[in-house]
């Protein structure tokens, strides 16, 4: 569903953001997409959306250029940013406005998912709060059913419940040809949800692994001491040390944050 | 099934429909803003009774009103653009570029022209039945040597009527260049678009004005082309060619308009 291949990107006279960078996915997966701040992830989103032009035939997503903007490619993607402006209008208002440009778009999954977040359709968008308008575009994002999702930082702004509801909608809500990428700084809020992890640093891509891949060749840990030898990677934690090691007894949760310091700092994994 | 990418009726409707449900206050408050305007002009300059208001009077209310309103309100086309996160979002909906340039000049220029002309009659027409109702006049009167007389409603016969024939056509083409000169404006600059390309037109003006100061008052250059031009077409010819210029300008103008959406990016 999406190729990049030798991608090389920068804003105006600045420093490469990605150099040849070279990513591909498939339908099916929930994506994690990390990096640190400046490290590109809203600019790799835009440019899988069409919203900024890439270099030619380094993108391809849905088997087309996204920055063509062709109406066919833009009805089989939807787009949360992490920051946005809507109309001044009623939930129903802008539901009527826009769902008719989306061919899958499920109405009654819409009010289900609006119902699990506690919205009323009857609201209008400029008097909900920042959290509230951001439940509304993530519940009208899955019910548009598109092909490709792209949520940057969906989880921002939202309440503790709310966080547990948005796993539970996005996981309950997809099928098997679609594709959902979560740009995030909060990993807790989406470690039981990702399937697949994608860290980009200083340009490039330093992990995309599957989370069952990663779960069965590592284990996460917290002890009271280090042990010489072992320990891939640890951090000073309440209670001891956080510590990463090679797998040796099957599958643990894997931590997010800990793998991710770990792969920014250097660390290589296998 | 794969649609026509660059030019749909039935996604044009939904982009209609949705920027008519996204935007109609906004419209709704300009039209009742222009017919507010329209209502207290006319009543302020018809407030004398012996002034002769009727007949040129109200053209040049009309007229002053026209391009006032016109570039404002197609100054104001993609209000979207304005903001870099409103960008964002009217650039995700599924609407080839030129259905969105298409729309907006439809909105923005077509349905003005169209309807400023009717709400001037209406909001003027109730200037005048107002003023002639305060007034109790109904009829031509000389009373003491003060001559009193109802004001009439608008006659847009008056529009031509006294013009060469072809300059209303050239003026009328004018007039939609500086709209879509603004509507490019708009879809270029994200802010201050119209004051932006007032000043741009301006400097371009002022160039070509110079150009030909130059050629004719201070070169004397009495074979210019604008000379040799002038004593080989007739007025009428002229203001064809004036008006086929015109067009072709608002032409380039409306290409350009076409690219800066086809290539605007939410940076």
């Amino acid at each position: 569903m999406i190729e990049i291949t030798n991608l090389n990107f920068k804003y105006g006279k600045q420093a490469k953001l990605f150099n040849r960078l070279s990513y591909t996915e498939q339908a099916g997966n929930i994506v994690g997409l990390l990096g640190k701040n400046g490290a590109g992830k809203s600019t790799l989103l835009k440019l899988l959306t069409g919203l900024l032009t890439a270099p030619e035939n380094t993108i391809r997503v849905l088997g087309e250029t996204p920055f063509d903007r062709n109406p066919h490619f833009l009805e089989q993607v939807y787009f949360v940013p992490e920051e946005y402006e809507l109309p001044g209008v009623r939930i129903s208002e802008f539901v009527k406005a826009h769902a008719q440009f989306y061919p899958l778009f499920d109405l009654e999954k819409l009010h289900q998912i609006m119902i699990d977040f506690e919205l009323n359709p009857k609201s209008r968008l400029s008097k909900m709060s920042y959290g509230q308008r951001k439940k509304f575009l993530v519940a009208f994002a899955l019910s548009t059913n598109c092909k490709l999702l792209v949520l940057d930082e969906p989880t921002n702004g939202l309440d503790i419940p709310s966080k547990a509801i948005f796993r539970k909608v996005v996981a309950g809500s997809l099928s098997e040809d679609q594709l959902v990428l979560i740009s995030t700084h909060q990993v807790k809020d989406i470690e039981n949800l990702i399937d697949t992890l994608l860290i980009i640093d200083k340009g490039k891509i330093k992990m995309h692994s599957t989370v069952w891949d990663i779960a069965g060749k590592y284990s996460f840990t917290t002890v009271n001491q280090l042990t010489e030898g072992e320990v891939l990677y640890s951090e000073i934690a309440p209670g001891g040390f956080k510590v990463m090691k090679e797998s040796d007894s099957g599958n643990t949760d894997v931590d997010i944050e800990l793998l991710f310091n770990a792969v920014t700092k250097g660390l290589t994994l296998k | 099934m794969k649609t026509n990418q660059i030019f749909n009726i039935n996604r044009f409707g939904k982009y209609a429909s949705c920027s008519f449900i996204s935007n109609y206050r906004q419209t709704l408050l300009f039209w009742g803003a222009i017919w507010f305007a329209v209502l207290a002009f006319s009543l302020l300059m018809m407030r004398g009774v012996h002034s002769n208001w009727n007949n040129e009077g109200w053209i040049v209310l009309f007229l002053l009103g026209f391009y006032i309103a016109g570039l404002l309100y197609s100054g104001f086309a993609f209000s979207a653009f304005r903001s870099k996160e409103r960008t964002l979002t009217e650039l995700m909906i599924p609407v080839s570029a030129f259905e969105r340039l298409l729309y907006e000049f439809i909105e923005k220029i077509v349905a003005f022209i169209v309807l400023y002309p009717a709400l001037f009659y209406v909001a003027s027409s109730m200037a005048v039945g107002i003023r002639n109702s305060f007034a109790f006049v109904t009829k031509h009167a000389t009373v003491n040597g003060i001559t009193t007389f109802p004001y009439e409603t608008v006659s847009f016969n008056q529009l031509n009527s006294n013009l060469e024939p072809g300059l209303f056509g050239m003026l009328f083409m004018l007039s939609v260049l500086a709209f879509v000169l603004a509507l490019a404006g708009s879809a270029t600059f994200r802010k201050l678009p119209l004051i932006k390309m007032i000043v741009f037109v301006g400097l371009f003006l002022l160039t070509g004005i110079g150009y030909f100061y130059l050629l004719l008052e201070k070169l004397k250059l009495e074979k210019s082309w604008l000379t040799v031009l002038e004593n080989k077409v007739t007025a009428l010819q002229g203001y064809h060619l004036g008006t086929t210029v015109i067009a072709f300008i608002g032409l380039i103008a409306l290409s350009y308009t076409y690219f800066k959406l086809k290539e605007k990016e939410a940076v």
